[in-house]
This record gives structure tokens, C-alpha cells and sequence, in this order.
């Protein structure tokens, strides 16, 4: 169908619409009524949680940084620290940078380029934070083995047990790092063909 | 009471301009039905705010077109107080024409496969907006539209020859 033969349609189907009653003015009443839930409600809810978490073992580790008694544990706690906050507030942050962008005082085009960018940004934590986590991993150990258990893992003599509860550590991170992925993919993949659309362009 | 009975008036006064926009934008009819209610939700969120700058239409257009940009974002829907016959299409006589269906599907189809920004833009062109309007709602320039719609045409004419 050429552009013309669709204007045809267009300007038929626009007089038919005319003429009928799509909505009645109480739906409208309803509707502006309700509770308006954001599509970004859930995965903030648990981002949120994960958040409060996250901020929870970091008031537990500064509480208790004193016992982080060498260099390289106090390092390990540093950095464990830095994880701790900054990575909720990044995750946060682009959530409610994807949930704030204003629909009524915008244009087209600059709700595009909006998204566009959150959503290069938002890829770009993704993958440093499956990376991080990781990493991380290997930080926190000897800090919570330290703060749990009064112990130094750097200067422990590792046997089976301890690689199997290393291993077995690695298989969960991995785990968890993949689910959290999951849920930013779920909430972008849409997203994410509409921006393939538009590097078509 | 009276902001609402002027929205309500509004709404009523330009619904055949968001059917519209749903109907291009959304793939299925709860998709369609949960769009036409973000959008009224958005237009009445903004409505207070509207100081009457451009045409009230203008408003409507770019609201209503922005909503549904972020409801291709959407993965999940809000519970839809609109009811099941909310389509055009059932509200078609038996007698209307069968055959204007079935274009009007094809061309829904046409629209929807073009990109976001095609989308939008075509769509305020079947409106019959003139590319100074296309250009005033959607924040591109008017050498640009004037641009995107000549693409647009060659891609409808491309696909029309395969």
C-alpha cells in the first residue's frame, strides 16, 4: 500500500471515528482516578530491597572496620564498602532516570534520545556489574570470614573444604549476577528493538 | 469540578485522535485498550498544566504520541477499566464494508513495521498536519520530516513492488 492509498484510508476511517462514542465520560472519570502504578514498580521493588541490603552489611562492615587489623584487609573492607553504595545508587539511579522522563513536556525526539542514552548507559552497568560482582566476591570473602569469624583468610591454609565452599560461592554469584541481568533485560527488551529501529535509521 | 468537566469535554472531543495512536502503537487489543488509558491518564496528569502555548490539538498529539513511545517500552500492563467492546472496529455495522477491514488492517500492519520515529511522524501526516506541525509536535526539524516522509514513501512503494 502506497502512501497516498493510505491517506484515503486514513481520512475515511478518520470521518467513521467520528461519528462514534468510543469512550463515555465516566470511563474517563474512572480513569483518571486510579491509582497510577509505574511499569518500573516492580523491578524498584526490588531493587529497593536489594538496596536496603546492600547498605545494611556496609553499616555493619564500617561498624566493625576496626577489626580489619592488616593493609590488605582494611583494602578488602574499603573497597567492599565502595560496592556497597555506590552500586545501589547506580541501579537506582537509571531506574529513576527510565521511570522520571516527563511524557507532557517533551518531544518526540527528546524522549527518544532519552532513552536511547539510559538505555546505552543502563547496558554498560550491566555488563560492569556481572564483571564486579564477580570480582567482588574474592573481596568480600576474607572481609566476612574476618568479621564473622575473627579469622585470616590470606593467611589460612586452604584444603578441600574451602575450595569446595569457593567453588560453590562462585556457582551462586554467577547465579545471582545472571537473574539480576534477567530482570534488566526483561524490562528493556522492548526498549531495546525499538533502539535497533532506530540505529536503522 | 470544572477543570474535570473541560477534560472530560476534551477527551470526548478528540478520542477518535487517540484511538488512533493506540491503534498504530499497540500489537494486540489489551495492548491498545491499556494505551488509550495511559494516555488519557498522562493528558489528565498534565491537563492543570497546560498554559494553552501551542493548540490544544498540538498538546493532545504530543502527549498522546510520547505515552505511547514509552509504552513500547511497556512489559507490563495495568489492570484496563475499559470494557471488551472497546474497538472501532466492533463498533463497525455487520454491514460495513468487509473489505475496508482488511485494508485497514494491512495499512495498521504497514505502520507498525516502520521505525519510531517514521511511526510518529507518518502518522501526524495521514492527520493531514501540515511538516511545520509534524515538525512543532514531534521536536524535529521541518527539513527533516520533509526528509523522513519522502523515505518513508520509497519504503512503502519498495515493499509494494516485492
Amino acid at each position: 500500500m502506497e502512501l497516498e492509498e493510505m491517506q484515503t484510508l486514513w481520512t475515511s476511517l478518520s470521518q467513521r471515528i467520528e461519528k462514534l462514542e468510543i469512550i463515555n465520560n465516566q470511563k474517563i472519570m474512572e480513569i483518571t482516578q486510579i491509582k497510577y502504578k509505574n511499569k518500573f514498580n516492580t523491578i524498584t521493588k526490588y531493587e529497593s530491597i536489594g538496596a536496603v541490603f546492600c547498605y545494611f552489611i556496609a553499616i555493619f562492615i564500617l561498624l566493625n572496620f576496626y577489626k580489619l587489623d592488616t593493609w590488605y584487609l582494611s583494602v578488602c573492607g574499603v573497597i567492599s564498602l565502595a560496592f556497597l553504595t555506590i552500586m545501589p545508587y547506580f541501579s537506582l539511579g537509571y531506574l529513576k532516570k527510565l521511570s522520571n522522563i516527563d511524557l507532557t513536556n517533551s518531544t518526540y525526539k527528546k524522549i527518544i534520545q532519552q532513552y536511547q542514552d539510559v538505555r546505552k548507559k543502563t547496558i554498560a552497568f550491566q555488563k560492569w556489574a556481572v564483571v564486579a560482582s564477580i570480582f567482588m566476591m574474592f573481596i568480600t570473602i576474607p572481609v566476612a570470614d574476618k568479621l564473622l569469624n575473627g579469622e585470616d583468610f590470606f593467611a589460612k591454609e586452604f584444603d578441600t573444604q574451602m575450595w569446595f565452599v569457593i567453588g560453590i560461592g562462585c556457582v551462586f554469584v554467577v547465579y545471582v549476577a545472571q537473574w539480576g541481568l534477567g530482570w534488566y533485560k526483561k524490562i528493556t527488551n522492548s526498549a531495546e528493538q525499538m533502539l535497533y529501529e532506530l540505529d536503522q535509521d | 469540578m470544572q477543570t474535570e468537566d473541560y477534560f472530560v469535554k476534551t477527551i470526548r472531543k478528540n478520542e477518535g485522535i487517540i484511538y488512533k495512536i493506540t491503534k498504530v502503537y499497540a500489537s494486540s487489543r489489551e495492548d491498545q485498550k491499556d494505551l488509550y488509558q495511559d494516555i488519557i491518564f498522562q493528558l489528565w496528569r498534565s491537563f492543570d498544566s497546560f498554559k494553552g502555548k501551542s493548540k490544544l490539538t498540538t498538546w493532545i498529539y504530543r502527549v498522546a504520541l510520547n505515552t505511547a513511545l514509552a509504552h513500547l517500552q511497556k512489559s507490563k500492563r495495568s489492570p484496563t477499566l475499559l470494557t471488551d467492546e472497546f474497538s472501532f472496529e466492533m463498533l463497525m455495522s455487520p454491514e460495513e464494508d468487509k473489505n475496508l477491514k482488511e485494508q485497514l488492517e494491512i495499512m495498521y500492519d504497514q505502520i507498525r513495521n516502520l521505525n519510531a520515529i517514521e511511526k510518529g511522524i507518518i502518522l501526524l501526516y495521514l492527520e493531514g498536519k501540515s511538516h511545520d506541525e509534524i515538525a512543532e509536535i514531534t521536536g524535529y526539524s521541518n527539513t527533516n520530516v520533509g526528509t523522513r516522509i519522502g523515505r518513508v514513501k520509497q519504503k512503502l512503494k519498495n515493499n509494494k513492488l516485492k
